[in-house]
Order: structure tokens, then sequence, then C-alpha cells
């Protein structure tokens, strides 16, 4: 054999299998992976029907869930999975639903957060309360990572967050563990969100909520507010008495204590 | 003659009357102080157990009953451990933490010990937060703990706040006395159920059953045991404004196949035992008044009546009335303090024996008690020794001497 055709024959073999390679599937994610990857390009909420038996409750569930999606196509879907199934035990391990009653229910927003889970039975009105707003979605992701969310609400005329949330969320012993989300305050979207936390949205100065996993509200600051100010009001939630779980019997705290 | 030397002598003269009065005072002094002493060691029990409990609540498999709260996941019943996140799930307002327990008796050494499998908080913290924007409104306070990563966790906690952050698969944490006993220390392996398991703690002494306890995760010692995925309780440690506000109510209809009590609950039958007991004291103190002093009243009237001649031969050698007044008061106020501090003693070691035996609790002396026990009864034999002393001092000599 020539030379050359060797070489030819070397390159060809080479050109196929990169382009073989390229045209490769990319390394297979599980049904409901690929449902929650395309309802969060879609930019849609994904109902995520986890059942162990096809039974009667999984059924009413599923009902459910069709009746209600199919009125908002372009918001919501859904999709069901198998609680037992081997693809979808990186699904199960994330979400921690080994020893959750079946069938659930979970509500994901587009950005990822779990904004509701509904066992053994559903409504519409629960599918619906799960569909919350973005900056709602944005704080209850920030509070499944564990972090302490600061939820800034911005006036109209105001760009920016207060100069002591952009230094506490700067300093390296808070940046891992603080969220900033910022809302404006005209928004309409937001506007059961703030009412929830008690801001009014007319409010002409920022607003900034402290918000602590697994979820409540420790405090808010209206106008500027320093770094040490935020970190005073998160040293003093974390030594309450009650946070911990040691109330008294008649009250949340015992005498003297806050 | 000075007045303290008449006493003396006074009180010597006819000994038996004046004990059987002693003996009256001191017994109803003894079971005043003794009954008061175990009530307020028990109150003292219960309050400490409510503020160290605070408003928990347990959920518990129907039919089971509970007399102390240490000891709730000791009755063999079971419940379905996804109990736990139908609770984790819920919108209750109000559940500050859960603590699921499941018991089984095992050996360590060759020796018996209860190994107990508990859920750490992070294996369902994460779910709390599934409750859309409705969590933000729970009451700053109740229903929550910053939970945030910085904060490093300390294992102990489980002793003082009955939950724990993080509980790896294979880690145990031990109670004070089955450490002792074995002389375990921190990092230290144990063989439990036929694995080897690290010490990630030694947890500090709480006084309660738990110190003779080893916890593991739930979830080792289901698998271990083979128990299946089942607990025996479920501890919430929950916001008593919530508890008032309807919490109970709500977890009664989440899990209607369970059973939910209160720690108020738990304590009940203590509590009602220290009520009656209080009342009891009221009782004792209502005796101590009416037959202390009653037999004081007698005996020092009947002695005056049956003495007119000496106290009449007394008054013609100069003494005046108010000395004769003083004689009989002080003979009654020696006898009210003898008896108030040997009935304070009496009662105070018999609060010291019966304390544990009646109420589970330790007792030791209580300071106020004794002067208040004193102050009574010297103020029982004061008012008793009124009339007679004044009959005594308005005795005229020359009547006593024509009687004669």
């Amino acid at each position: 054999m020539r030379p050359s055709r060797l070489i030819l024959g070397i390159v060809g073999l080479w050109g196929w299998l990169s382009l073989a390679t390229m045209h490769a599937e990319p390394p297979s994610v599980s049904p409901g992976q690929a449902a929650l990857d395309a309802a969060a390009r879609q930019g849609q909420y994904l109902f995520v029907l986890v059942y162990k038996q096809d039974d009667a409750a999984t059924q009413a569930m599923k009902s459910t869930l069709d009746q209600a999606l199919a009125k908002m196509p372009s918001r919501a879907s859904m999709t069901s999975v198998w609680a037992n199934d081997p693809a979808e035990k990186g699904l199960m391990d994330r979400w921690g639903l080994s020893r959750t009653p079946m069938p659930i229910v979970l509500a994901v927003a587009p950005n990822g957060a779990i904004t509701g889970g509904f066992p053994l039975k559903l409504t519409e009105q629960d599918i619906h309360s799960a569909m919350v707003s973005p900056g709602t979605a944005a704080c209850l992701k920030g509070i499944q990572a564990r972090k302490l969310v600061l939820l800034c609400v911005l006036p109209p005329r105001v760009g920016q967050p207060p100069a002591g949330v952009r230094e506490f969320q700067a300093d390296p012993a808070n940046k891992a563990m603080t969220e900033l989300v910022i809302v404006r305050a005209d928004d309409s979207a937001e506007a059961g969100f703030l009412q929830t936390l008690g801001i009014n949205q007319s409010t002409t100065q920022p607003v900034t909520a402290m918000l602590l996993p697994p979820g409540s509200m420790i405090g808010s600051f209206t106008g500027e507010v320093t770094k040490a100010q935020l970190a005073e009001r998160l040293k003093v939630a974390q030594s309450g008495c009650c946070p911990g779980g040691n109330c008294g019997p008649n009250s949340c705290c015992p005498p003297g204590r806050k | 003659m000075r007045l303290w030397t008449l006493i003396r002598k006074e009180l010597f003269e006819r000994p038996v009357p004046m004990l059987t009065c002693l003996v009256a005072i001191v017994l109803g002094v003894t079971a005043l102080v003794a009954i008061r002493t175990v009530t307020y060691f028990s109150e003292l029990a219960v309050a400490r157990e409510m503020d160290a409990l605070g408003a928990n609540v347990l959920i518990l498999p129907k039919g089971v009953t509970v007399q102390d709260y240490y000891a709730a996941d000791l009755h063999g019943e079971k419940l379905p451990e996804e109990y736990v996140q139908r609770v984790a799930l819920s919108k209750l307002q109000g559940v500050d933490n859960l603590s699921p327990k499941l018991c089984v008796p095992t050996t360590l050494n060759g020796r018996p010990v209860t190994l107990t499998g508990i859920l750490p908080k992070s294996e369902f913290q994460a779910k709390v937060a599934w409750g859309g924007a409705g969590i933000f409104s729970h009451p700053i306070g109740c229903g929550t703990q910053a939970g945030l990563p910085t904060t490093p966790p300390d294992p102990k906690t489980l002793a003082r706040k009955r939950v724990i952050e993080t509980l790896g698969p294979r880690e145990a944490l031990v109670g004070s006395d089955v450490a002792q006993q074995h002389a375990i220390a921190q990092g230290d392996s144990i063989e439990l159920l036929g694995d080897r398991f690290t010490v990630l703690a030694i947890l500090p002494a709480t006084g309660t059953i738990d110190d003779s306890r080893i916890f593991a995760h739930l979830h080792a010692v289901q698998e271990l045991s083979g128990q299946g995925e089942v607990v025996n309780v479920i501890e919430i440690v929950g916001c008593c404004k919530q508890i008032a506000a309807g919490l109970v109510n709500g977890l009664n209809q989440l899990l209607p196949e369970a059973r939910i009590i209160t720690i108020t609950q738990v304590v009940q039958t203590q509590q009602n035992v220290n009520r009656l007991m209080e009342r009891l004291s009221l009782v004792f103190l209502a005796v101590l008044l009416a037959v202390g002093g009653a037999a004081m009243f007698s005996t020092l009237y009947g002695n005056v009546s049956e003495r007119k001649k000496e106290i009449g031969t007394l008054m013609a050698l100069g003494a005046t009335p108010t000395l004769v007044l003083g004689l009989i008061v002080g003979k009654a106020l020696v006898l009210g303090t003898a008896g108030g501090i040997l009935g304070f003693a009496l009662g105070s070691v018999s609060a010291w024996w019966l304390g544990p035996l009646l109420a589970n609790v330790a007792v030791q002396p209580l300071p106020w008690l004794g002067a208040l026990a004193l102050g009574l009864a010297v103020t029982v034999t004061f008012l008793a020794s009124l009339i007679p002393a004044w009959r005594a001092a308005r005795l005229d000599p020359c009547v006593c001497f024509k009687e004669v």
C-alpha cells in the first residue's frame, strides 16, 4: 500500500470518527429531568407527578392536573415520574422523595425552585397557588439552597439596592450564604407577594427584607440600611429563644428573653 | 427569779401534758413540711420539663398512653415514617422542628442498651421550604430556625433541643450514662446491631432516660433492625402561640390515624397529683391550727385551773400579773418554737425519703419553709396561750388562798 493512501485512509478514518463524535447523543438524561429542562427553557412551570403505583389517588391527581393545565397550556405543563424507575433515581435523591407519601405532585418554577409539594391529594386551587411570581420563586430558590435572602423592593426611580445591602453581600463572610433578589415595587405581578410580606407597594424608599430558611422574614428595613444593622438582625434571629424551639409554657419566650 | 428560769422550771413541772402538746404540734408541722416540700419539688420538676420541652407535641400510634415524655417511644407500637413528610409538607403553622424516633433494644459489649433511631433536621427541612409564598407569612420566631450553612451544627443540641442538624448513616451519639458505663469517648468506634458506628459526640447528662440511650440515624436503625420505614413517635417542637391557635387540631386532621398529645397533657397527671398534694397541705395546715392550737389551749387552760394555788403563791410573793402572763405565754412560745424546729426537721427528712417514692423527684430542705413552719407553730401556740395566760394574770392571790 502506498504511503499516501495509508495517510489518506487514516485522515479519512479520523474525520469520520470526529463527525460521529460530534453527532453523538449527549449523555442521556432521565425523562423527568428532560421535562424539567424543557419547561425551564420555555419559561413554564412544570408539575411533576411522582407515583409508586398507578392507583386511584394517582389517577385522581393526574386528572386534576390535566384539567387545570388544559386551561393554561402556555404557562405550565406536567410530567409523570415513576418513583422506582432507576433512570429517575438522581431526581428522587435530589428531592429526597424516598420516604415521602406517594403520589405527590411537585410544582417546579422555571428557575428550578419548588413552589409547592402536594402529597396524596391535589386541588385546582393548589395548582394555582403553586404558580408564584418570579420574585417569590427567586426567594424560594435561595431559601431552598439554605441561603439568607435579601429581598430589595425598589421604588420606580431607584436603580440599585441600598449600599449596606451591597456591602453585606460583598463581604466574603456572607457572600456564599447570601442571595440578593431585586423586585420592583410597582411590578403588579409581585403585588401579592409584597402584601404577604407586609411591604407597601407604594413605598418611595427601598425596602430590604431578610428571609431565612426554611422560610420566615426576620426583619425589614425601609430606606438606607447599614451592613452592621443587617448583621445584627441576623445574629438576633439565630440566637432567639423560640427559633430554637425552646418556648415557654405560656409564651414563645421565657420572661426576660427575646 | 428571772422569767426564763421560771419558764424552764415550769416546762418540766408537769411534763406529760406539755409533751402531748409538743407531739401534736410536731406532727402537724411535720406533715405540712413534708407535703409542701414534695409538692414544691414536684412542681419545680414539671415546670422545668415544661420549660425545657416547651410547647412540644407528640404524634403517637392510636391507643398509646404516655406518662413520661422521655419514654414516649418505648411502647413498641409503630407509625409510618411518611407521617414526618406529611407534617413537613403541610402548611401548618407553628411546627418548629420534627424529631421522629424508633427504639430498638440491642447490646453493647454484651450489655443491654436502647438504640434510638433519630432523623436529622437536614432530612426534611428542605421540604418545609416547598410551601410556596405562604411560608414567608409564618410568624417571626415561630416555625423557623436559621439554618444557614455557616452555622456549625453542634450534635450535643440533641440533648437540649430534641433535634439534630445532621447525622451520618454510621454515626452515633451516646448518652452520658452509657458512655460512662462503657468508657466510650468521642471518636470511638462501637458495634451496634452487627455494624460499626463512629461516636460523633457524648451527650451531656440530662437526668432523663436519654442518658442511657445511644442515638443513630433513623434509616440506619431501620435497616439494621429490619423494622422497615416506621417510627415509634414523632416529637414536634411547636410554637406555643400556634398550638393555642390550633396546631393540634390541624395535626389531628392531617393524621387522623394517629394520636396527638401535647406536653401539657403528658404532665397533666403529675400536675393533678401536685394540686391534690397542695390541697392536702392546706388540710394539714388546718389540722395544725385546730389540733395543735386546741391541745395547747386545753393543756394551758387546765394547767392554770389546776395550779391556782401555786400561781397565787407566786403572786403573793411579789410576782406581777405581767410576769405570770409572760410565764404562760413564754412556755407556749418555747413549745411552739421547739415544735416548729422539730417538725421542720422531721418533715424535711420525711420529704427526702418520700419525694423519690411518691413524685419521682429528689428533694432537699427548703429554708423558707422552715421559717414558715416556725412562724406558724409559734403563732398558733401564742394565740392558744393568750386566754389561759390572761386568766392566770387576773388571779387574785387572796381568792386563791381562800379557795384553798
